[in-house]
C-alpha cells in the first residue's frame, strides 16, 4: 500500500514530511541511526559524556559515603552548590517547555519533531534538577519520609514546608512533561 | 600559605586508599549504608549493685580545682562511675557556684589520650615498681648531701597538705631549693607585697567595690579569682541598686582583655608605662591628702585625663568602697604601690581581704638552669609542672636537665620536661586523687577522687611522701592527717560534712598594715625606648599552655579576637597601618638577637606600638592538639618575662591562615544589642522600645493556630547583657553537657563549628573610645518558630510548653531550618564529627559523654535544647518526691546558667509569677532580638547599662 498522498485530505495542503512509500521503508528510516555503525564523532561525544556521567556517579557515591560537607557549604550558607544546580536544571527544563509551548500555541504543524526533542530535554533536565534536592539531604537513605506514605506511626510530612511543595511541584512538572512528550 | 598543623585532617583531602574504599563500598552497599556503623557490644550488668547507686542516676561529689593559685569549688558529676561534667559548688564562699571555661574543660583532660600511661625510666617504658625504685634511689642520693644538690620545681598549688609535706621535705633535705615555673601564678604580686612588708599573706578582692581600677590586670578572665570577681562585678551593676552603689570600672591596659572590654573607661596604654600611670594616680591622690608614697610620675601621665578623673572618683567615695588592681605582668614595685593606694583608700579588710597562706619563695627557672650548669643542683624533681616549655627563651633548661645527674618528672603527659627527665612518672588527674586546696579568701576544700586512676599514676602528695621514705602512702591519709587539726573534737563527723559540702575549715583573715618607706626610694621608671613593646599575655583559652591539649578550649573562640586553634601577634589598627600588614600577614619580631615569625591579627583597642603575644601555643610535646600556633616563649627573658621594649618588627611576604569564628565586627547600626548609660536609663525606663523597628501593634499575628494549650509550664530564658562579660564559659559548659563535638581548625575555617551557644562580640569604634558589646546567642525557642514551618518531615516541632524540639531521629538533613533561622543558631553535622572525635580521642571522649543526651549522627541538624534532659529530670523528681506536676523555680538550672560566672542567664517557668526568669522577663530592660519578625522568642535579653564618669564623657 502506498501511504503517500500528494494533498493532505484534512488540511488540504502538501505534507511537510514526505514519508517513505511503505511501512518497511518507515521502519528502515527510523531504525537507520541504530543500525549504522556509529561514526567516530559519535564515539568522541559519547566518551566525553560518559566521563561526565561517571564523574557524577562517583562524586555522588562519595557524597553519600562522606557527607554533604564535601561541598564546602557551611552554617549560614547551607545549600550552595545543590540549589544552584537545581535552579539551573529547572531553568533548562523550562526552556524546553517554552519551545514546545510556543510552537503549540501558534499551532505550528511542523512542531512534532521539535516538540519531541524539546520535551526530551525538559524531562532529562527535570530529572537532573530533582537529583540535587535528592542528594543534598544529610541522610539520603531516609529521603522517602518526604512522601506522604502511609505508616504505622501516622507520621505525615510537614505540608507547610515549601520544600515539600517543591517535591510536589517538580513531580507534577515531570509528570506533565512526560505526558506531553 | 603555611600548612595548617592542628586539629583534624582536612576532610577534603582523603587518601587515595580511603577514597577508593569509600566509592567501592558505597556502590556495593548502597542499600545497607544505614547499618554499617552499628557497634557490636556486650552488656555487663552489675552482679551486686553498689549501695546508693542507681544505674543511670548521676551522683555528685564535691571537689575543687586550682589554676595557678586561684581555687574554684566544684561539684563533679559521676555517671555510672565516670566523671562526665563539673559544675560550680554554690556552697563555696568564694567561687559561689561559678566556674570558668578551664574548670568546665577539666573533665575532658581526665580522658586526654596523650596522658602518659606508664612510667618511663631512662627513656624506656617501665613498670610503676621500677619507677618507684628510681624515685627511692633519687631520694636517697639527694639525702646523701643533705639535699644540697636537690632542686624541686613546683607550680603554684595552694594546698595545705602539699605545704605540710614540702615543710617536712625541707626538714629532711635542708639544703634543697624550690623553683617555680608558673606562668599563671602570683610571683610578681607576692614580691610586691614583700616590698611593703606583707610577705606570707595572700589577698583577693572581696565585697562590692564601687570604683574598680585595673592596671594591666584581667581579673575577669586570666588572673586571680575570676569567678568571684565577675560575680561581684555583675551584682554591682544591677540598676535597682542606688546610684552611689553602682560600680564603675576603669581599666588601663595594653592588650584588650575581657576586663578591659567591660570597662566604663578603658585606656589603651603601653604596659611598660602603666606603673608610671599608677604613680600619677597616686600623686593626684596625694594632693588630695591621701597617705600615699610620693613618687614622681611623668608629666605625660600626670596630664592624662583618665588618671585625673579616676583619682577624683576614688577620692570622692567613702573609705573602703574602692579597689585598685594591678596585673601580674607588672613589676613588683607597681604591685606594692597598688597595695599602698588600697591601704590609703581604706580598702584593706573591706574590698581587699588578706589571709595567711604559706608561701615558699621560689627561684626562677633561669636560676635552676644556672644551678644545674654550675653543678650545684644535680638532682631535679619536677612535680606537676612543665618547666622546659615554660622557661623563657634565654634559659637552656632542656640541655641543663639532660646534664643533671638525675631527674624525676611527675606530670600528666610525657611533655617537653618528661621527655628529657631520666624518670617520668604519670601524675593522677585531680578527679582521680585525694588532695586539698585553700582559696585566696582562706576557704579550705577537699579534693575527692571520683574514679580510681585510669592509668598507673600517683599524685604530687604521694610522690612527695615517697621522697620522704613512706612506703605505699595514700593521698587519703595524707589529706586527713593535714586537716585533722583544723577540725573540732569529732573529726569523723566533721570530715563527712566537709566532703559533703566541699568546704572545710577557713583560714583566719588578717588586716595587716603595709609599710610604705621602702618604695619611694627604690621606684624606677622605665626609660622610653624606640621600637615596639612586646607584651606576653596569658591566653584566654589555654592560660600558659597547661590547657593546650584540650580540643574544647582550642576551639573556644577567644572572647575578643574570636580566633580558634592558634595564637597570633595582636596589634592595633594604627600599628598594622604603620607596618603595612593585614590580618594573617607573617611578621618577623626581633629582640636581643632572637627572631620569631608569627602572623598578625589586628585588634582594635590594643595600645599603639605594642605587639601582644599570647602564651601557651606551639607545644612540641604537649599532645596532639597542643602543637598549633606559635611558641612565643622563645622571645621571653628570664629576668623580664612579661614585657620587653625596643623590639624590631619587619614585614614578611608570607601569610598564615588563622581560623576566626566571627569576622564581623560591627552591628551596622542594628538594634539586637541595646545599651545605654545608667543615667539615661533612670530618666527613660523604657528606652529599649526606642530601638524597635516596628511598633508592637503592627507586628502581625500568627498565621497558624497558637500551639499552646493549658500547660503547667512555659519555659523561658533571659540573658542579662549587663551581667555578661563575654568570657565564653557557657560555650564550654554546653559542650560538656550536650556532647557537642569539636570540628578542628579546617572545619572552623569553613564556618562549621558546632557550639550551641556562641558569644557574639561587636565593636563600636566610631565613637572613640572603643565600646565592646557581647551577646550570647543560643536557640531562641521562638513561639512562632520559622524553622518549624519549613522542615518537610516535621523533625523540628513545638512542645506545648514552648520548646522548639529537635527530633534527631526524624531529621533527614535538608538544612532548610538553618536557612530560615533568623538567629543562625542551628548547627549541621556536615560530617560524622562525633565519630571523628572518637577516632581522635579514643575511648576517652565516649566516657565523658552525657548518657542523657543523644550523640548526633552526621547529616543531622542540632541546636540548643534548653537542656531538655535537665528539665525532664527535674520534672521526674518533682513527681517522685512531691507528687507534683509543677517544677519549682530553681529546680532546673541549664548548663550555661550553672557555669556563668556573671549569673547572667536565668531559665525557668514564665507562668510562675515569682520565678526569677519571669521577673527578668518583665524588667523594663527586657527586649527580644528581631521582634519585628514576629518570631516571639522565649529567650529574651536585658539591655546593658554602662556607668560612665560624667567628667570624662562630657569632655
Amino acid at each position: 500500500m502506498d501511504i503517500r498522498a500528494e494533498i493532505d485530505p484534512v488540511d488540504r495542503r502538501v505534507p511537510l514530511v514526505n514519508p517513505p512509500a511503505n511501512l518497511g521503508g518507515i521502519t528502515s528510516a527510523v531504525a537507520a541511526p541504530i543500525e549504522w555503525k556509529a561514526p567516530l564523532g559519535w564515539w568522541i561525544f559519547f566518551l566525553v559524556s560518559a566521563v561526565f556521567a561517571m564523574s557524577y556517579a562517583v562524586s555522588t557515591a562519595y557524597l553519600v559515603w562522606e557527607g554533604t560537607g564535601i561541598w564546602g557549604i557551611n552554617n549560614p550558607v547551607a545549600w550552595g552548590w545543590a540549589i544552584v544546580n537545581f535552579v539551573w536544571w529547572v531553568g533548562i527544563g523550562h526552556a524546553g517547555t517554552l519551545i514546545s509551548a510556543v510552537l503549540f500555541l501558534f499551532r505550528q504543524k511542523w512542531r512534532t519533531s521539535i516538540n519531541r526533542f524539546a520535551e526530551a530535554m525538559t524531562i532529562f533536565a527535570v530529572v537532573c534538577a530533582l537529583s540535587f534536592p535528592t542528594i543534598h539531604v544529610g541522610r539520603i537513605w531516609l529521603l522517602y519520609w518526604v512522601f506522604p506514605l502511609p505508616n504505622q506511626m501516622l507520621m505525615w510530612p510537614q505540608f507547610r514546608s515549601p520544600l515539600l511543595w517543591d517535591v510536589f511541584a517538580v513531580s507534577i512538572y515531570g509528570s506533565v512533561s512526560v505526558l506531553f512528550w | 600559605m603555611t600548612k595548617m598543623p592542628t586539629g583534624l585532617e582536612s576532610p577534603n583531602s582523603p587518601s587515595r586508599r580511603n577514597f577508593l574504599a569509600a566509592v567501592g563500598a558505597t556502590v556495593a552497599s548502597i542499600n545497607t549504608a544505614a547499618c554499617i556503623r552499628k557497634p557490636y557490644e556486650r552488656i555487663l550488668p552489675f552482679g551486686r549493685r553498689p549501695e546508693d547507686l542507681v544505674p543511670g542516676e548521676p551522683q555528685y561529689f564535691s571537689t575543687a580545682i586550682n589554676f595557678g593559685g586561684s581555687v574554684q569549688g566544684l561539684l563533679a558529676k559521676s555517671t555510672d562511675g565516670r566523671p562526665t561534667k563539673v559544675e560550680g559548688n554554690p556552697k563555696h564562699p568564694q567561687s559561689l557556684g561559678a566556674t570558668n571555661a578551664w574548670a568546665q574543660a577539666s573533665v575532658l583532660e581526665l580522658y586526654d589520650p596523650d596522658r602518659s600511661r606508664t612510667p618511663f625510666v631512662d627513656g624506656e617504658a617501665a613498670t610503676m615498681e621500677e619507677a618507684i625504685e628510681a624515685l627511692t634511689a633519687f631520694a636517697s642520693t639527694a639525702k646523701g648531701d643533705g639535699g644540697k644538690s636537690l632542686a624541686v620545681v613546683i607550680d603554684e598549688t595552694p594546698s595545705p597538705s602539699l605545704e605540710r609535706l614540702l615543710g617536712r621535705m625541707m626538714e629532711a633535705f635542708p639544703g634543697a631549693t624550690l623553683y617555680g615555673s608558673d606562668g599563671a601564678g602570683d610571683t610578681h604580686a607576692r614580691a610586691g607585697a614583700a616590698l611593703v612588708g606583707l610577705s606570707d599573706l595572700t589577698w583577693t578582692s572581696a565585697g562590692q567595690p564601687r570604683i574598680i581600677a585595673t592596671f594591666d590586670a584581667d581579673p575577669m578572665s586570666t588572673e586571680g579569682d575570676t569567678a568571684s570577681f565577675t560575680r561581684a562585678f555583675a551584682r554591682g551593676r544591677d540598676p535597682s541598686l542606688p546610684d552611689d552603689q553602682l560600680n564603675r570600672l576603669y581599666a588601663a591596659e595594653s592588650s584588650l582583655t575581657v576586663t578591659g572590654s567591660n570597662a566604663d573607661h578603658r585606656l589603651p596604654y603601653r604596659s611598660a608605662r602603666i606603673g608610671d600611670l599608677l604613680a600619677a594616680v597616686a600623686a593626684h591622690l596625694g594632693k588630695k591628702g591621701f597617705e600615699v608614697p610620693a613618687i614622681q610620675a611623668s608629666a605625660e601621665a600626670m596630664a592624662e585625663p583618665w588618671a585625673q578623673a579616676l583619682a577624683a572618683d576614688l577620692a570622692s567615695r567613702p573609705r573602703g568602697t574602692t579597689l585598685v588592681m594591678v596585673g601580674e605582668r607588672q613589676a613588683p614595685q607597681v604591685h606594692a604601690l597598688g597595695l599602698l593606694i588600697n591601704q590609703a583608700l581604706g580598702n584593706f579588710g573591706s574590698t581587699v581581704t588578706f589571709t595567711e597562706r604559706t608561701w615558699r619563695p621560689r627561684a626562677s627557672l633561669g636560676a635552676l638552669a644556672k644551678a644545674i650548669a654550675d653543678g650545684e643542683a644535680s638532682q631535679v624533681l619536677v612535680l606537676g609542672a612543665n618547666p622546659v616549655y615554660a622557661a623563657a627563651g634565654d634559659v637552656p633548661l632542656a640541655e641543663a636537665l639532660e646534664k643533671a645527674d638525675s631527674s624525676v618528672h611527675l606530670g600528666l603527659r610525657r611533655d617537653e620536661t618528661g621527655g628529657v627527665a631520666k624518670c617520668h612518672i604519670p601524675m593522677s588527674h585531680y578527679l582521680e586523687a585525694w588532695g586539698d586546696l585553700v582559696s585566696r579568701d582562706g576557704t579550705v576544700s577537699v579534693q575527692q577522687p571520683l574514679v580510681a586512676p585510669l592509668h598507673d599514676s600517683m599524685s604530687s602528695l604521694e610522690a612527695l611522701a615517697r621522697m620522704l621514705g613512706e612506703d605505699g602512702p595514700s593521698g587519703y591519709d595524707i589529706v586527713r592527717a593535714t586537716l585533722e587539726p583544723m577540725a573540732g573534737a569529732d573529726f569523723e563527723t566533721t570530715w563527712q560534712t566537709w566532703l559533703h559540702d566541699g568546704v572545710a575549715a577557713r583560714m583566719p583573715s588578717k588586716t595587716p598594715r603595709a609599710d610604705a618607706r621602702a618604695l619611694s626610694t627604690t621606684w624606677t621608671r622605665a626609660a622610653d625606648e624606640d621600637g615596639f613593646e612586646l607584651d606576653f599575655v596569658r591566653d584566654n583559652a589555654v592560660l600558659d599552655g597547661r590547657f593546650g591539649n584540650s580540643p574544647w578550649l582550642q576551639e573556644l573562640p577567644d572572647p575578643l579576637t574570636k580566633l580558634t586553634w592558634d595564637n597570633a601577634a595582636i596589634v592595633s589598627p594604627a600599628t598594622a597601618k604603620k607596618l603595612r600588614v593585614e590580618n594573617e600577614t607573617v611578621i618577623r619580631i626581633t629582640h636581643h638577637g632572637v627572631t620569631l615569625d608569627m602572623p598578625v591579627w589586628i585588634q582594635a583597642g590594643t595600645a599603639d606600638g605594642v605587639i601582644v603575644l599570647p602564651l601557651g601555643y606551639g607545644q612540641k610535646a604537649g599532645g596532639r592538639f597542643a602543637a598549633g600556633g606559635f611558641d612565643v616563649s622563645k622571645l621571653r627573658l628570664d629576668a623580664a618575662p612579661w614585657i620587653l621594649t625596643g623590639a624590631k618588627v619587619a614585614k614578611t611576604y608570607r601569610s598564615y591562615t588563622l581560623a576566626c569564628a566571627q569576622v564581623e565586627e560591627s552591628l551596622h547600626g542594628r538594634s539586637h544589642v541595646r545599651t545605654t548609660t545608667q543615667t539615661d536609663f533612670t530618666e527613660d525606663q523604657n528606652f529599649v522600645e526606642k530601638f524597635e523597628v516596628m511598633p508592637a501593634e503592627e507586628v502581625k499575628t500568627f498565621l497558624w493556630d497558637e500551639p499552646f494549650g493549658p500547660v503547667d509550664h512555659m519555659w523561658g530564658m533571659t540573658i542579662d547583657l549587663n551581667q555578661c562579660t563575654g568570657c565564653g564559659t557557657c560555650t564550654v559548659a554546653c559542650q560538656a553537657e550536650n556532647n557537642i563535638p569539636w570540628v578542628g581548625k579546617a572545619e572552623v575555617l569553613k564556618g562549621r563549628e558546632m557550639h550551641w551557644i556562641r558569644v557574639d562580640r561587636y565593636f563600636e569604634a566610631e565613637d572613640e573610645p572603643l565600646q565592646v558589646k557581647y551577646q550570647p546567642m543560643n536557640c531562641q525557642q521562638c513561639e512562632t518558630a520559622p524553622c518549624e514551618n519549613v522542615c518537610p518531615v516535621a523533625a523540628t516541632v513545638h512542645s506545648p510548653e514552648g520548646m522548639n524540639d529537635m527530633v534527631y531521629n526524624r531529621c533527614i538533613g535538608t538544612r532548610y531550618c538553618a536557612n530560615n533561622c533568623p538567629y543562625k543558631v542551628r548547627r549541621f553535622n556536615f560530617f560524622h564529627y562525633a565519630y571523628r572525635n572518637d577516632q581522635d580521642y579514643g575511648l576517652g571522649i565516649a566516657m565523658q559523654r552525657n548518657p542523657d543526651v543523644t550523640v548526633r549522627y552526621r547529616g543531622v541538624m542540632e541546636k540548643c535544647s534548653y537542656c531538655v534532659q535537665r528539665v525532664q529530670r527535674a520534672r521526674i523528681e518533682a513527681k517522685v518526691h512531691r507528687n507534683s506536676r509543677v517544677v519549682e523555680d530553681g529546680e532546673i538550672v541549664t548548663a550555661c546558667q550553672q557555669a556563668c560566672p556573671g549569673d547572667a542567664i536565668r531559665f525557668g517557668n514564665l507562668k510562675d509569677e515569682d520565678a526569677m526568669v519571669t521577673k527578668k522577663a518583665n524588667d523594663p530592660r527586657n527586649y527580644a532580638v528581631v521582634a519585628e519578625l514576629n518570631t516571639r522568642p522565649r529567650t529574651t535579653y536585658l539591655a546593658k547599662l554602662t556607668n560612665p564618669n560624667p567628667k570624662l564623657t562630657n569632655g
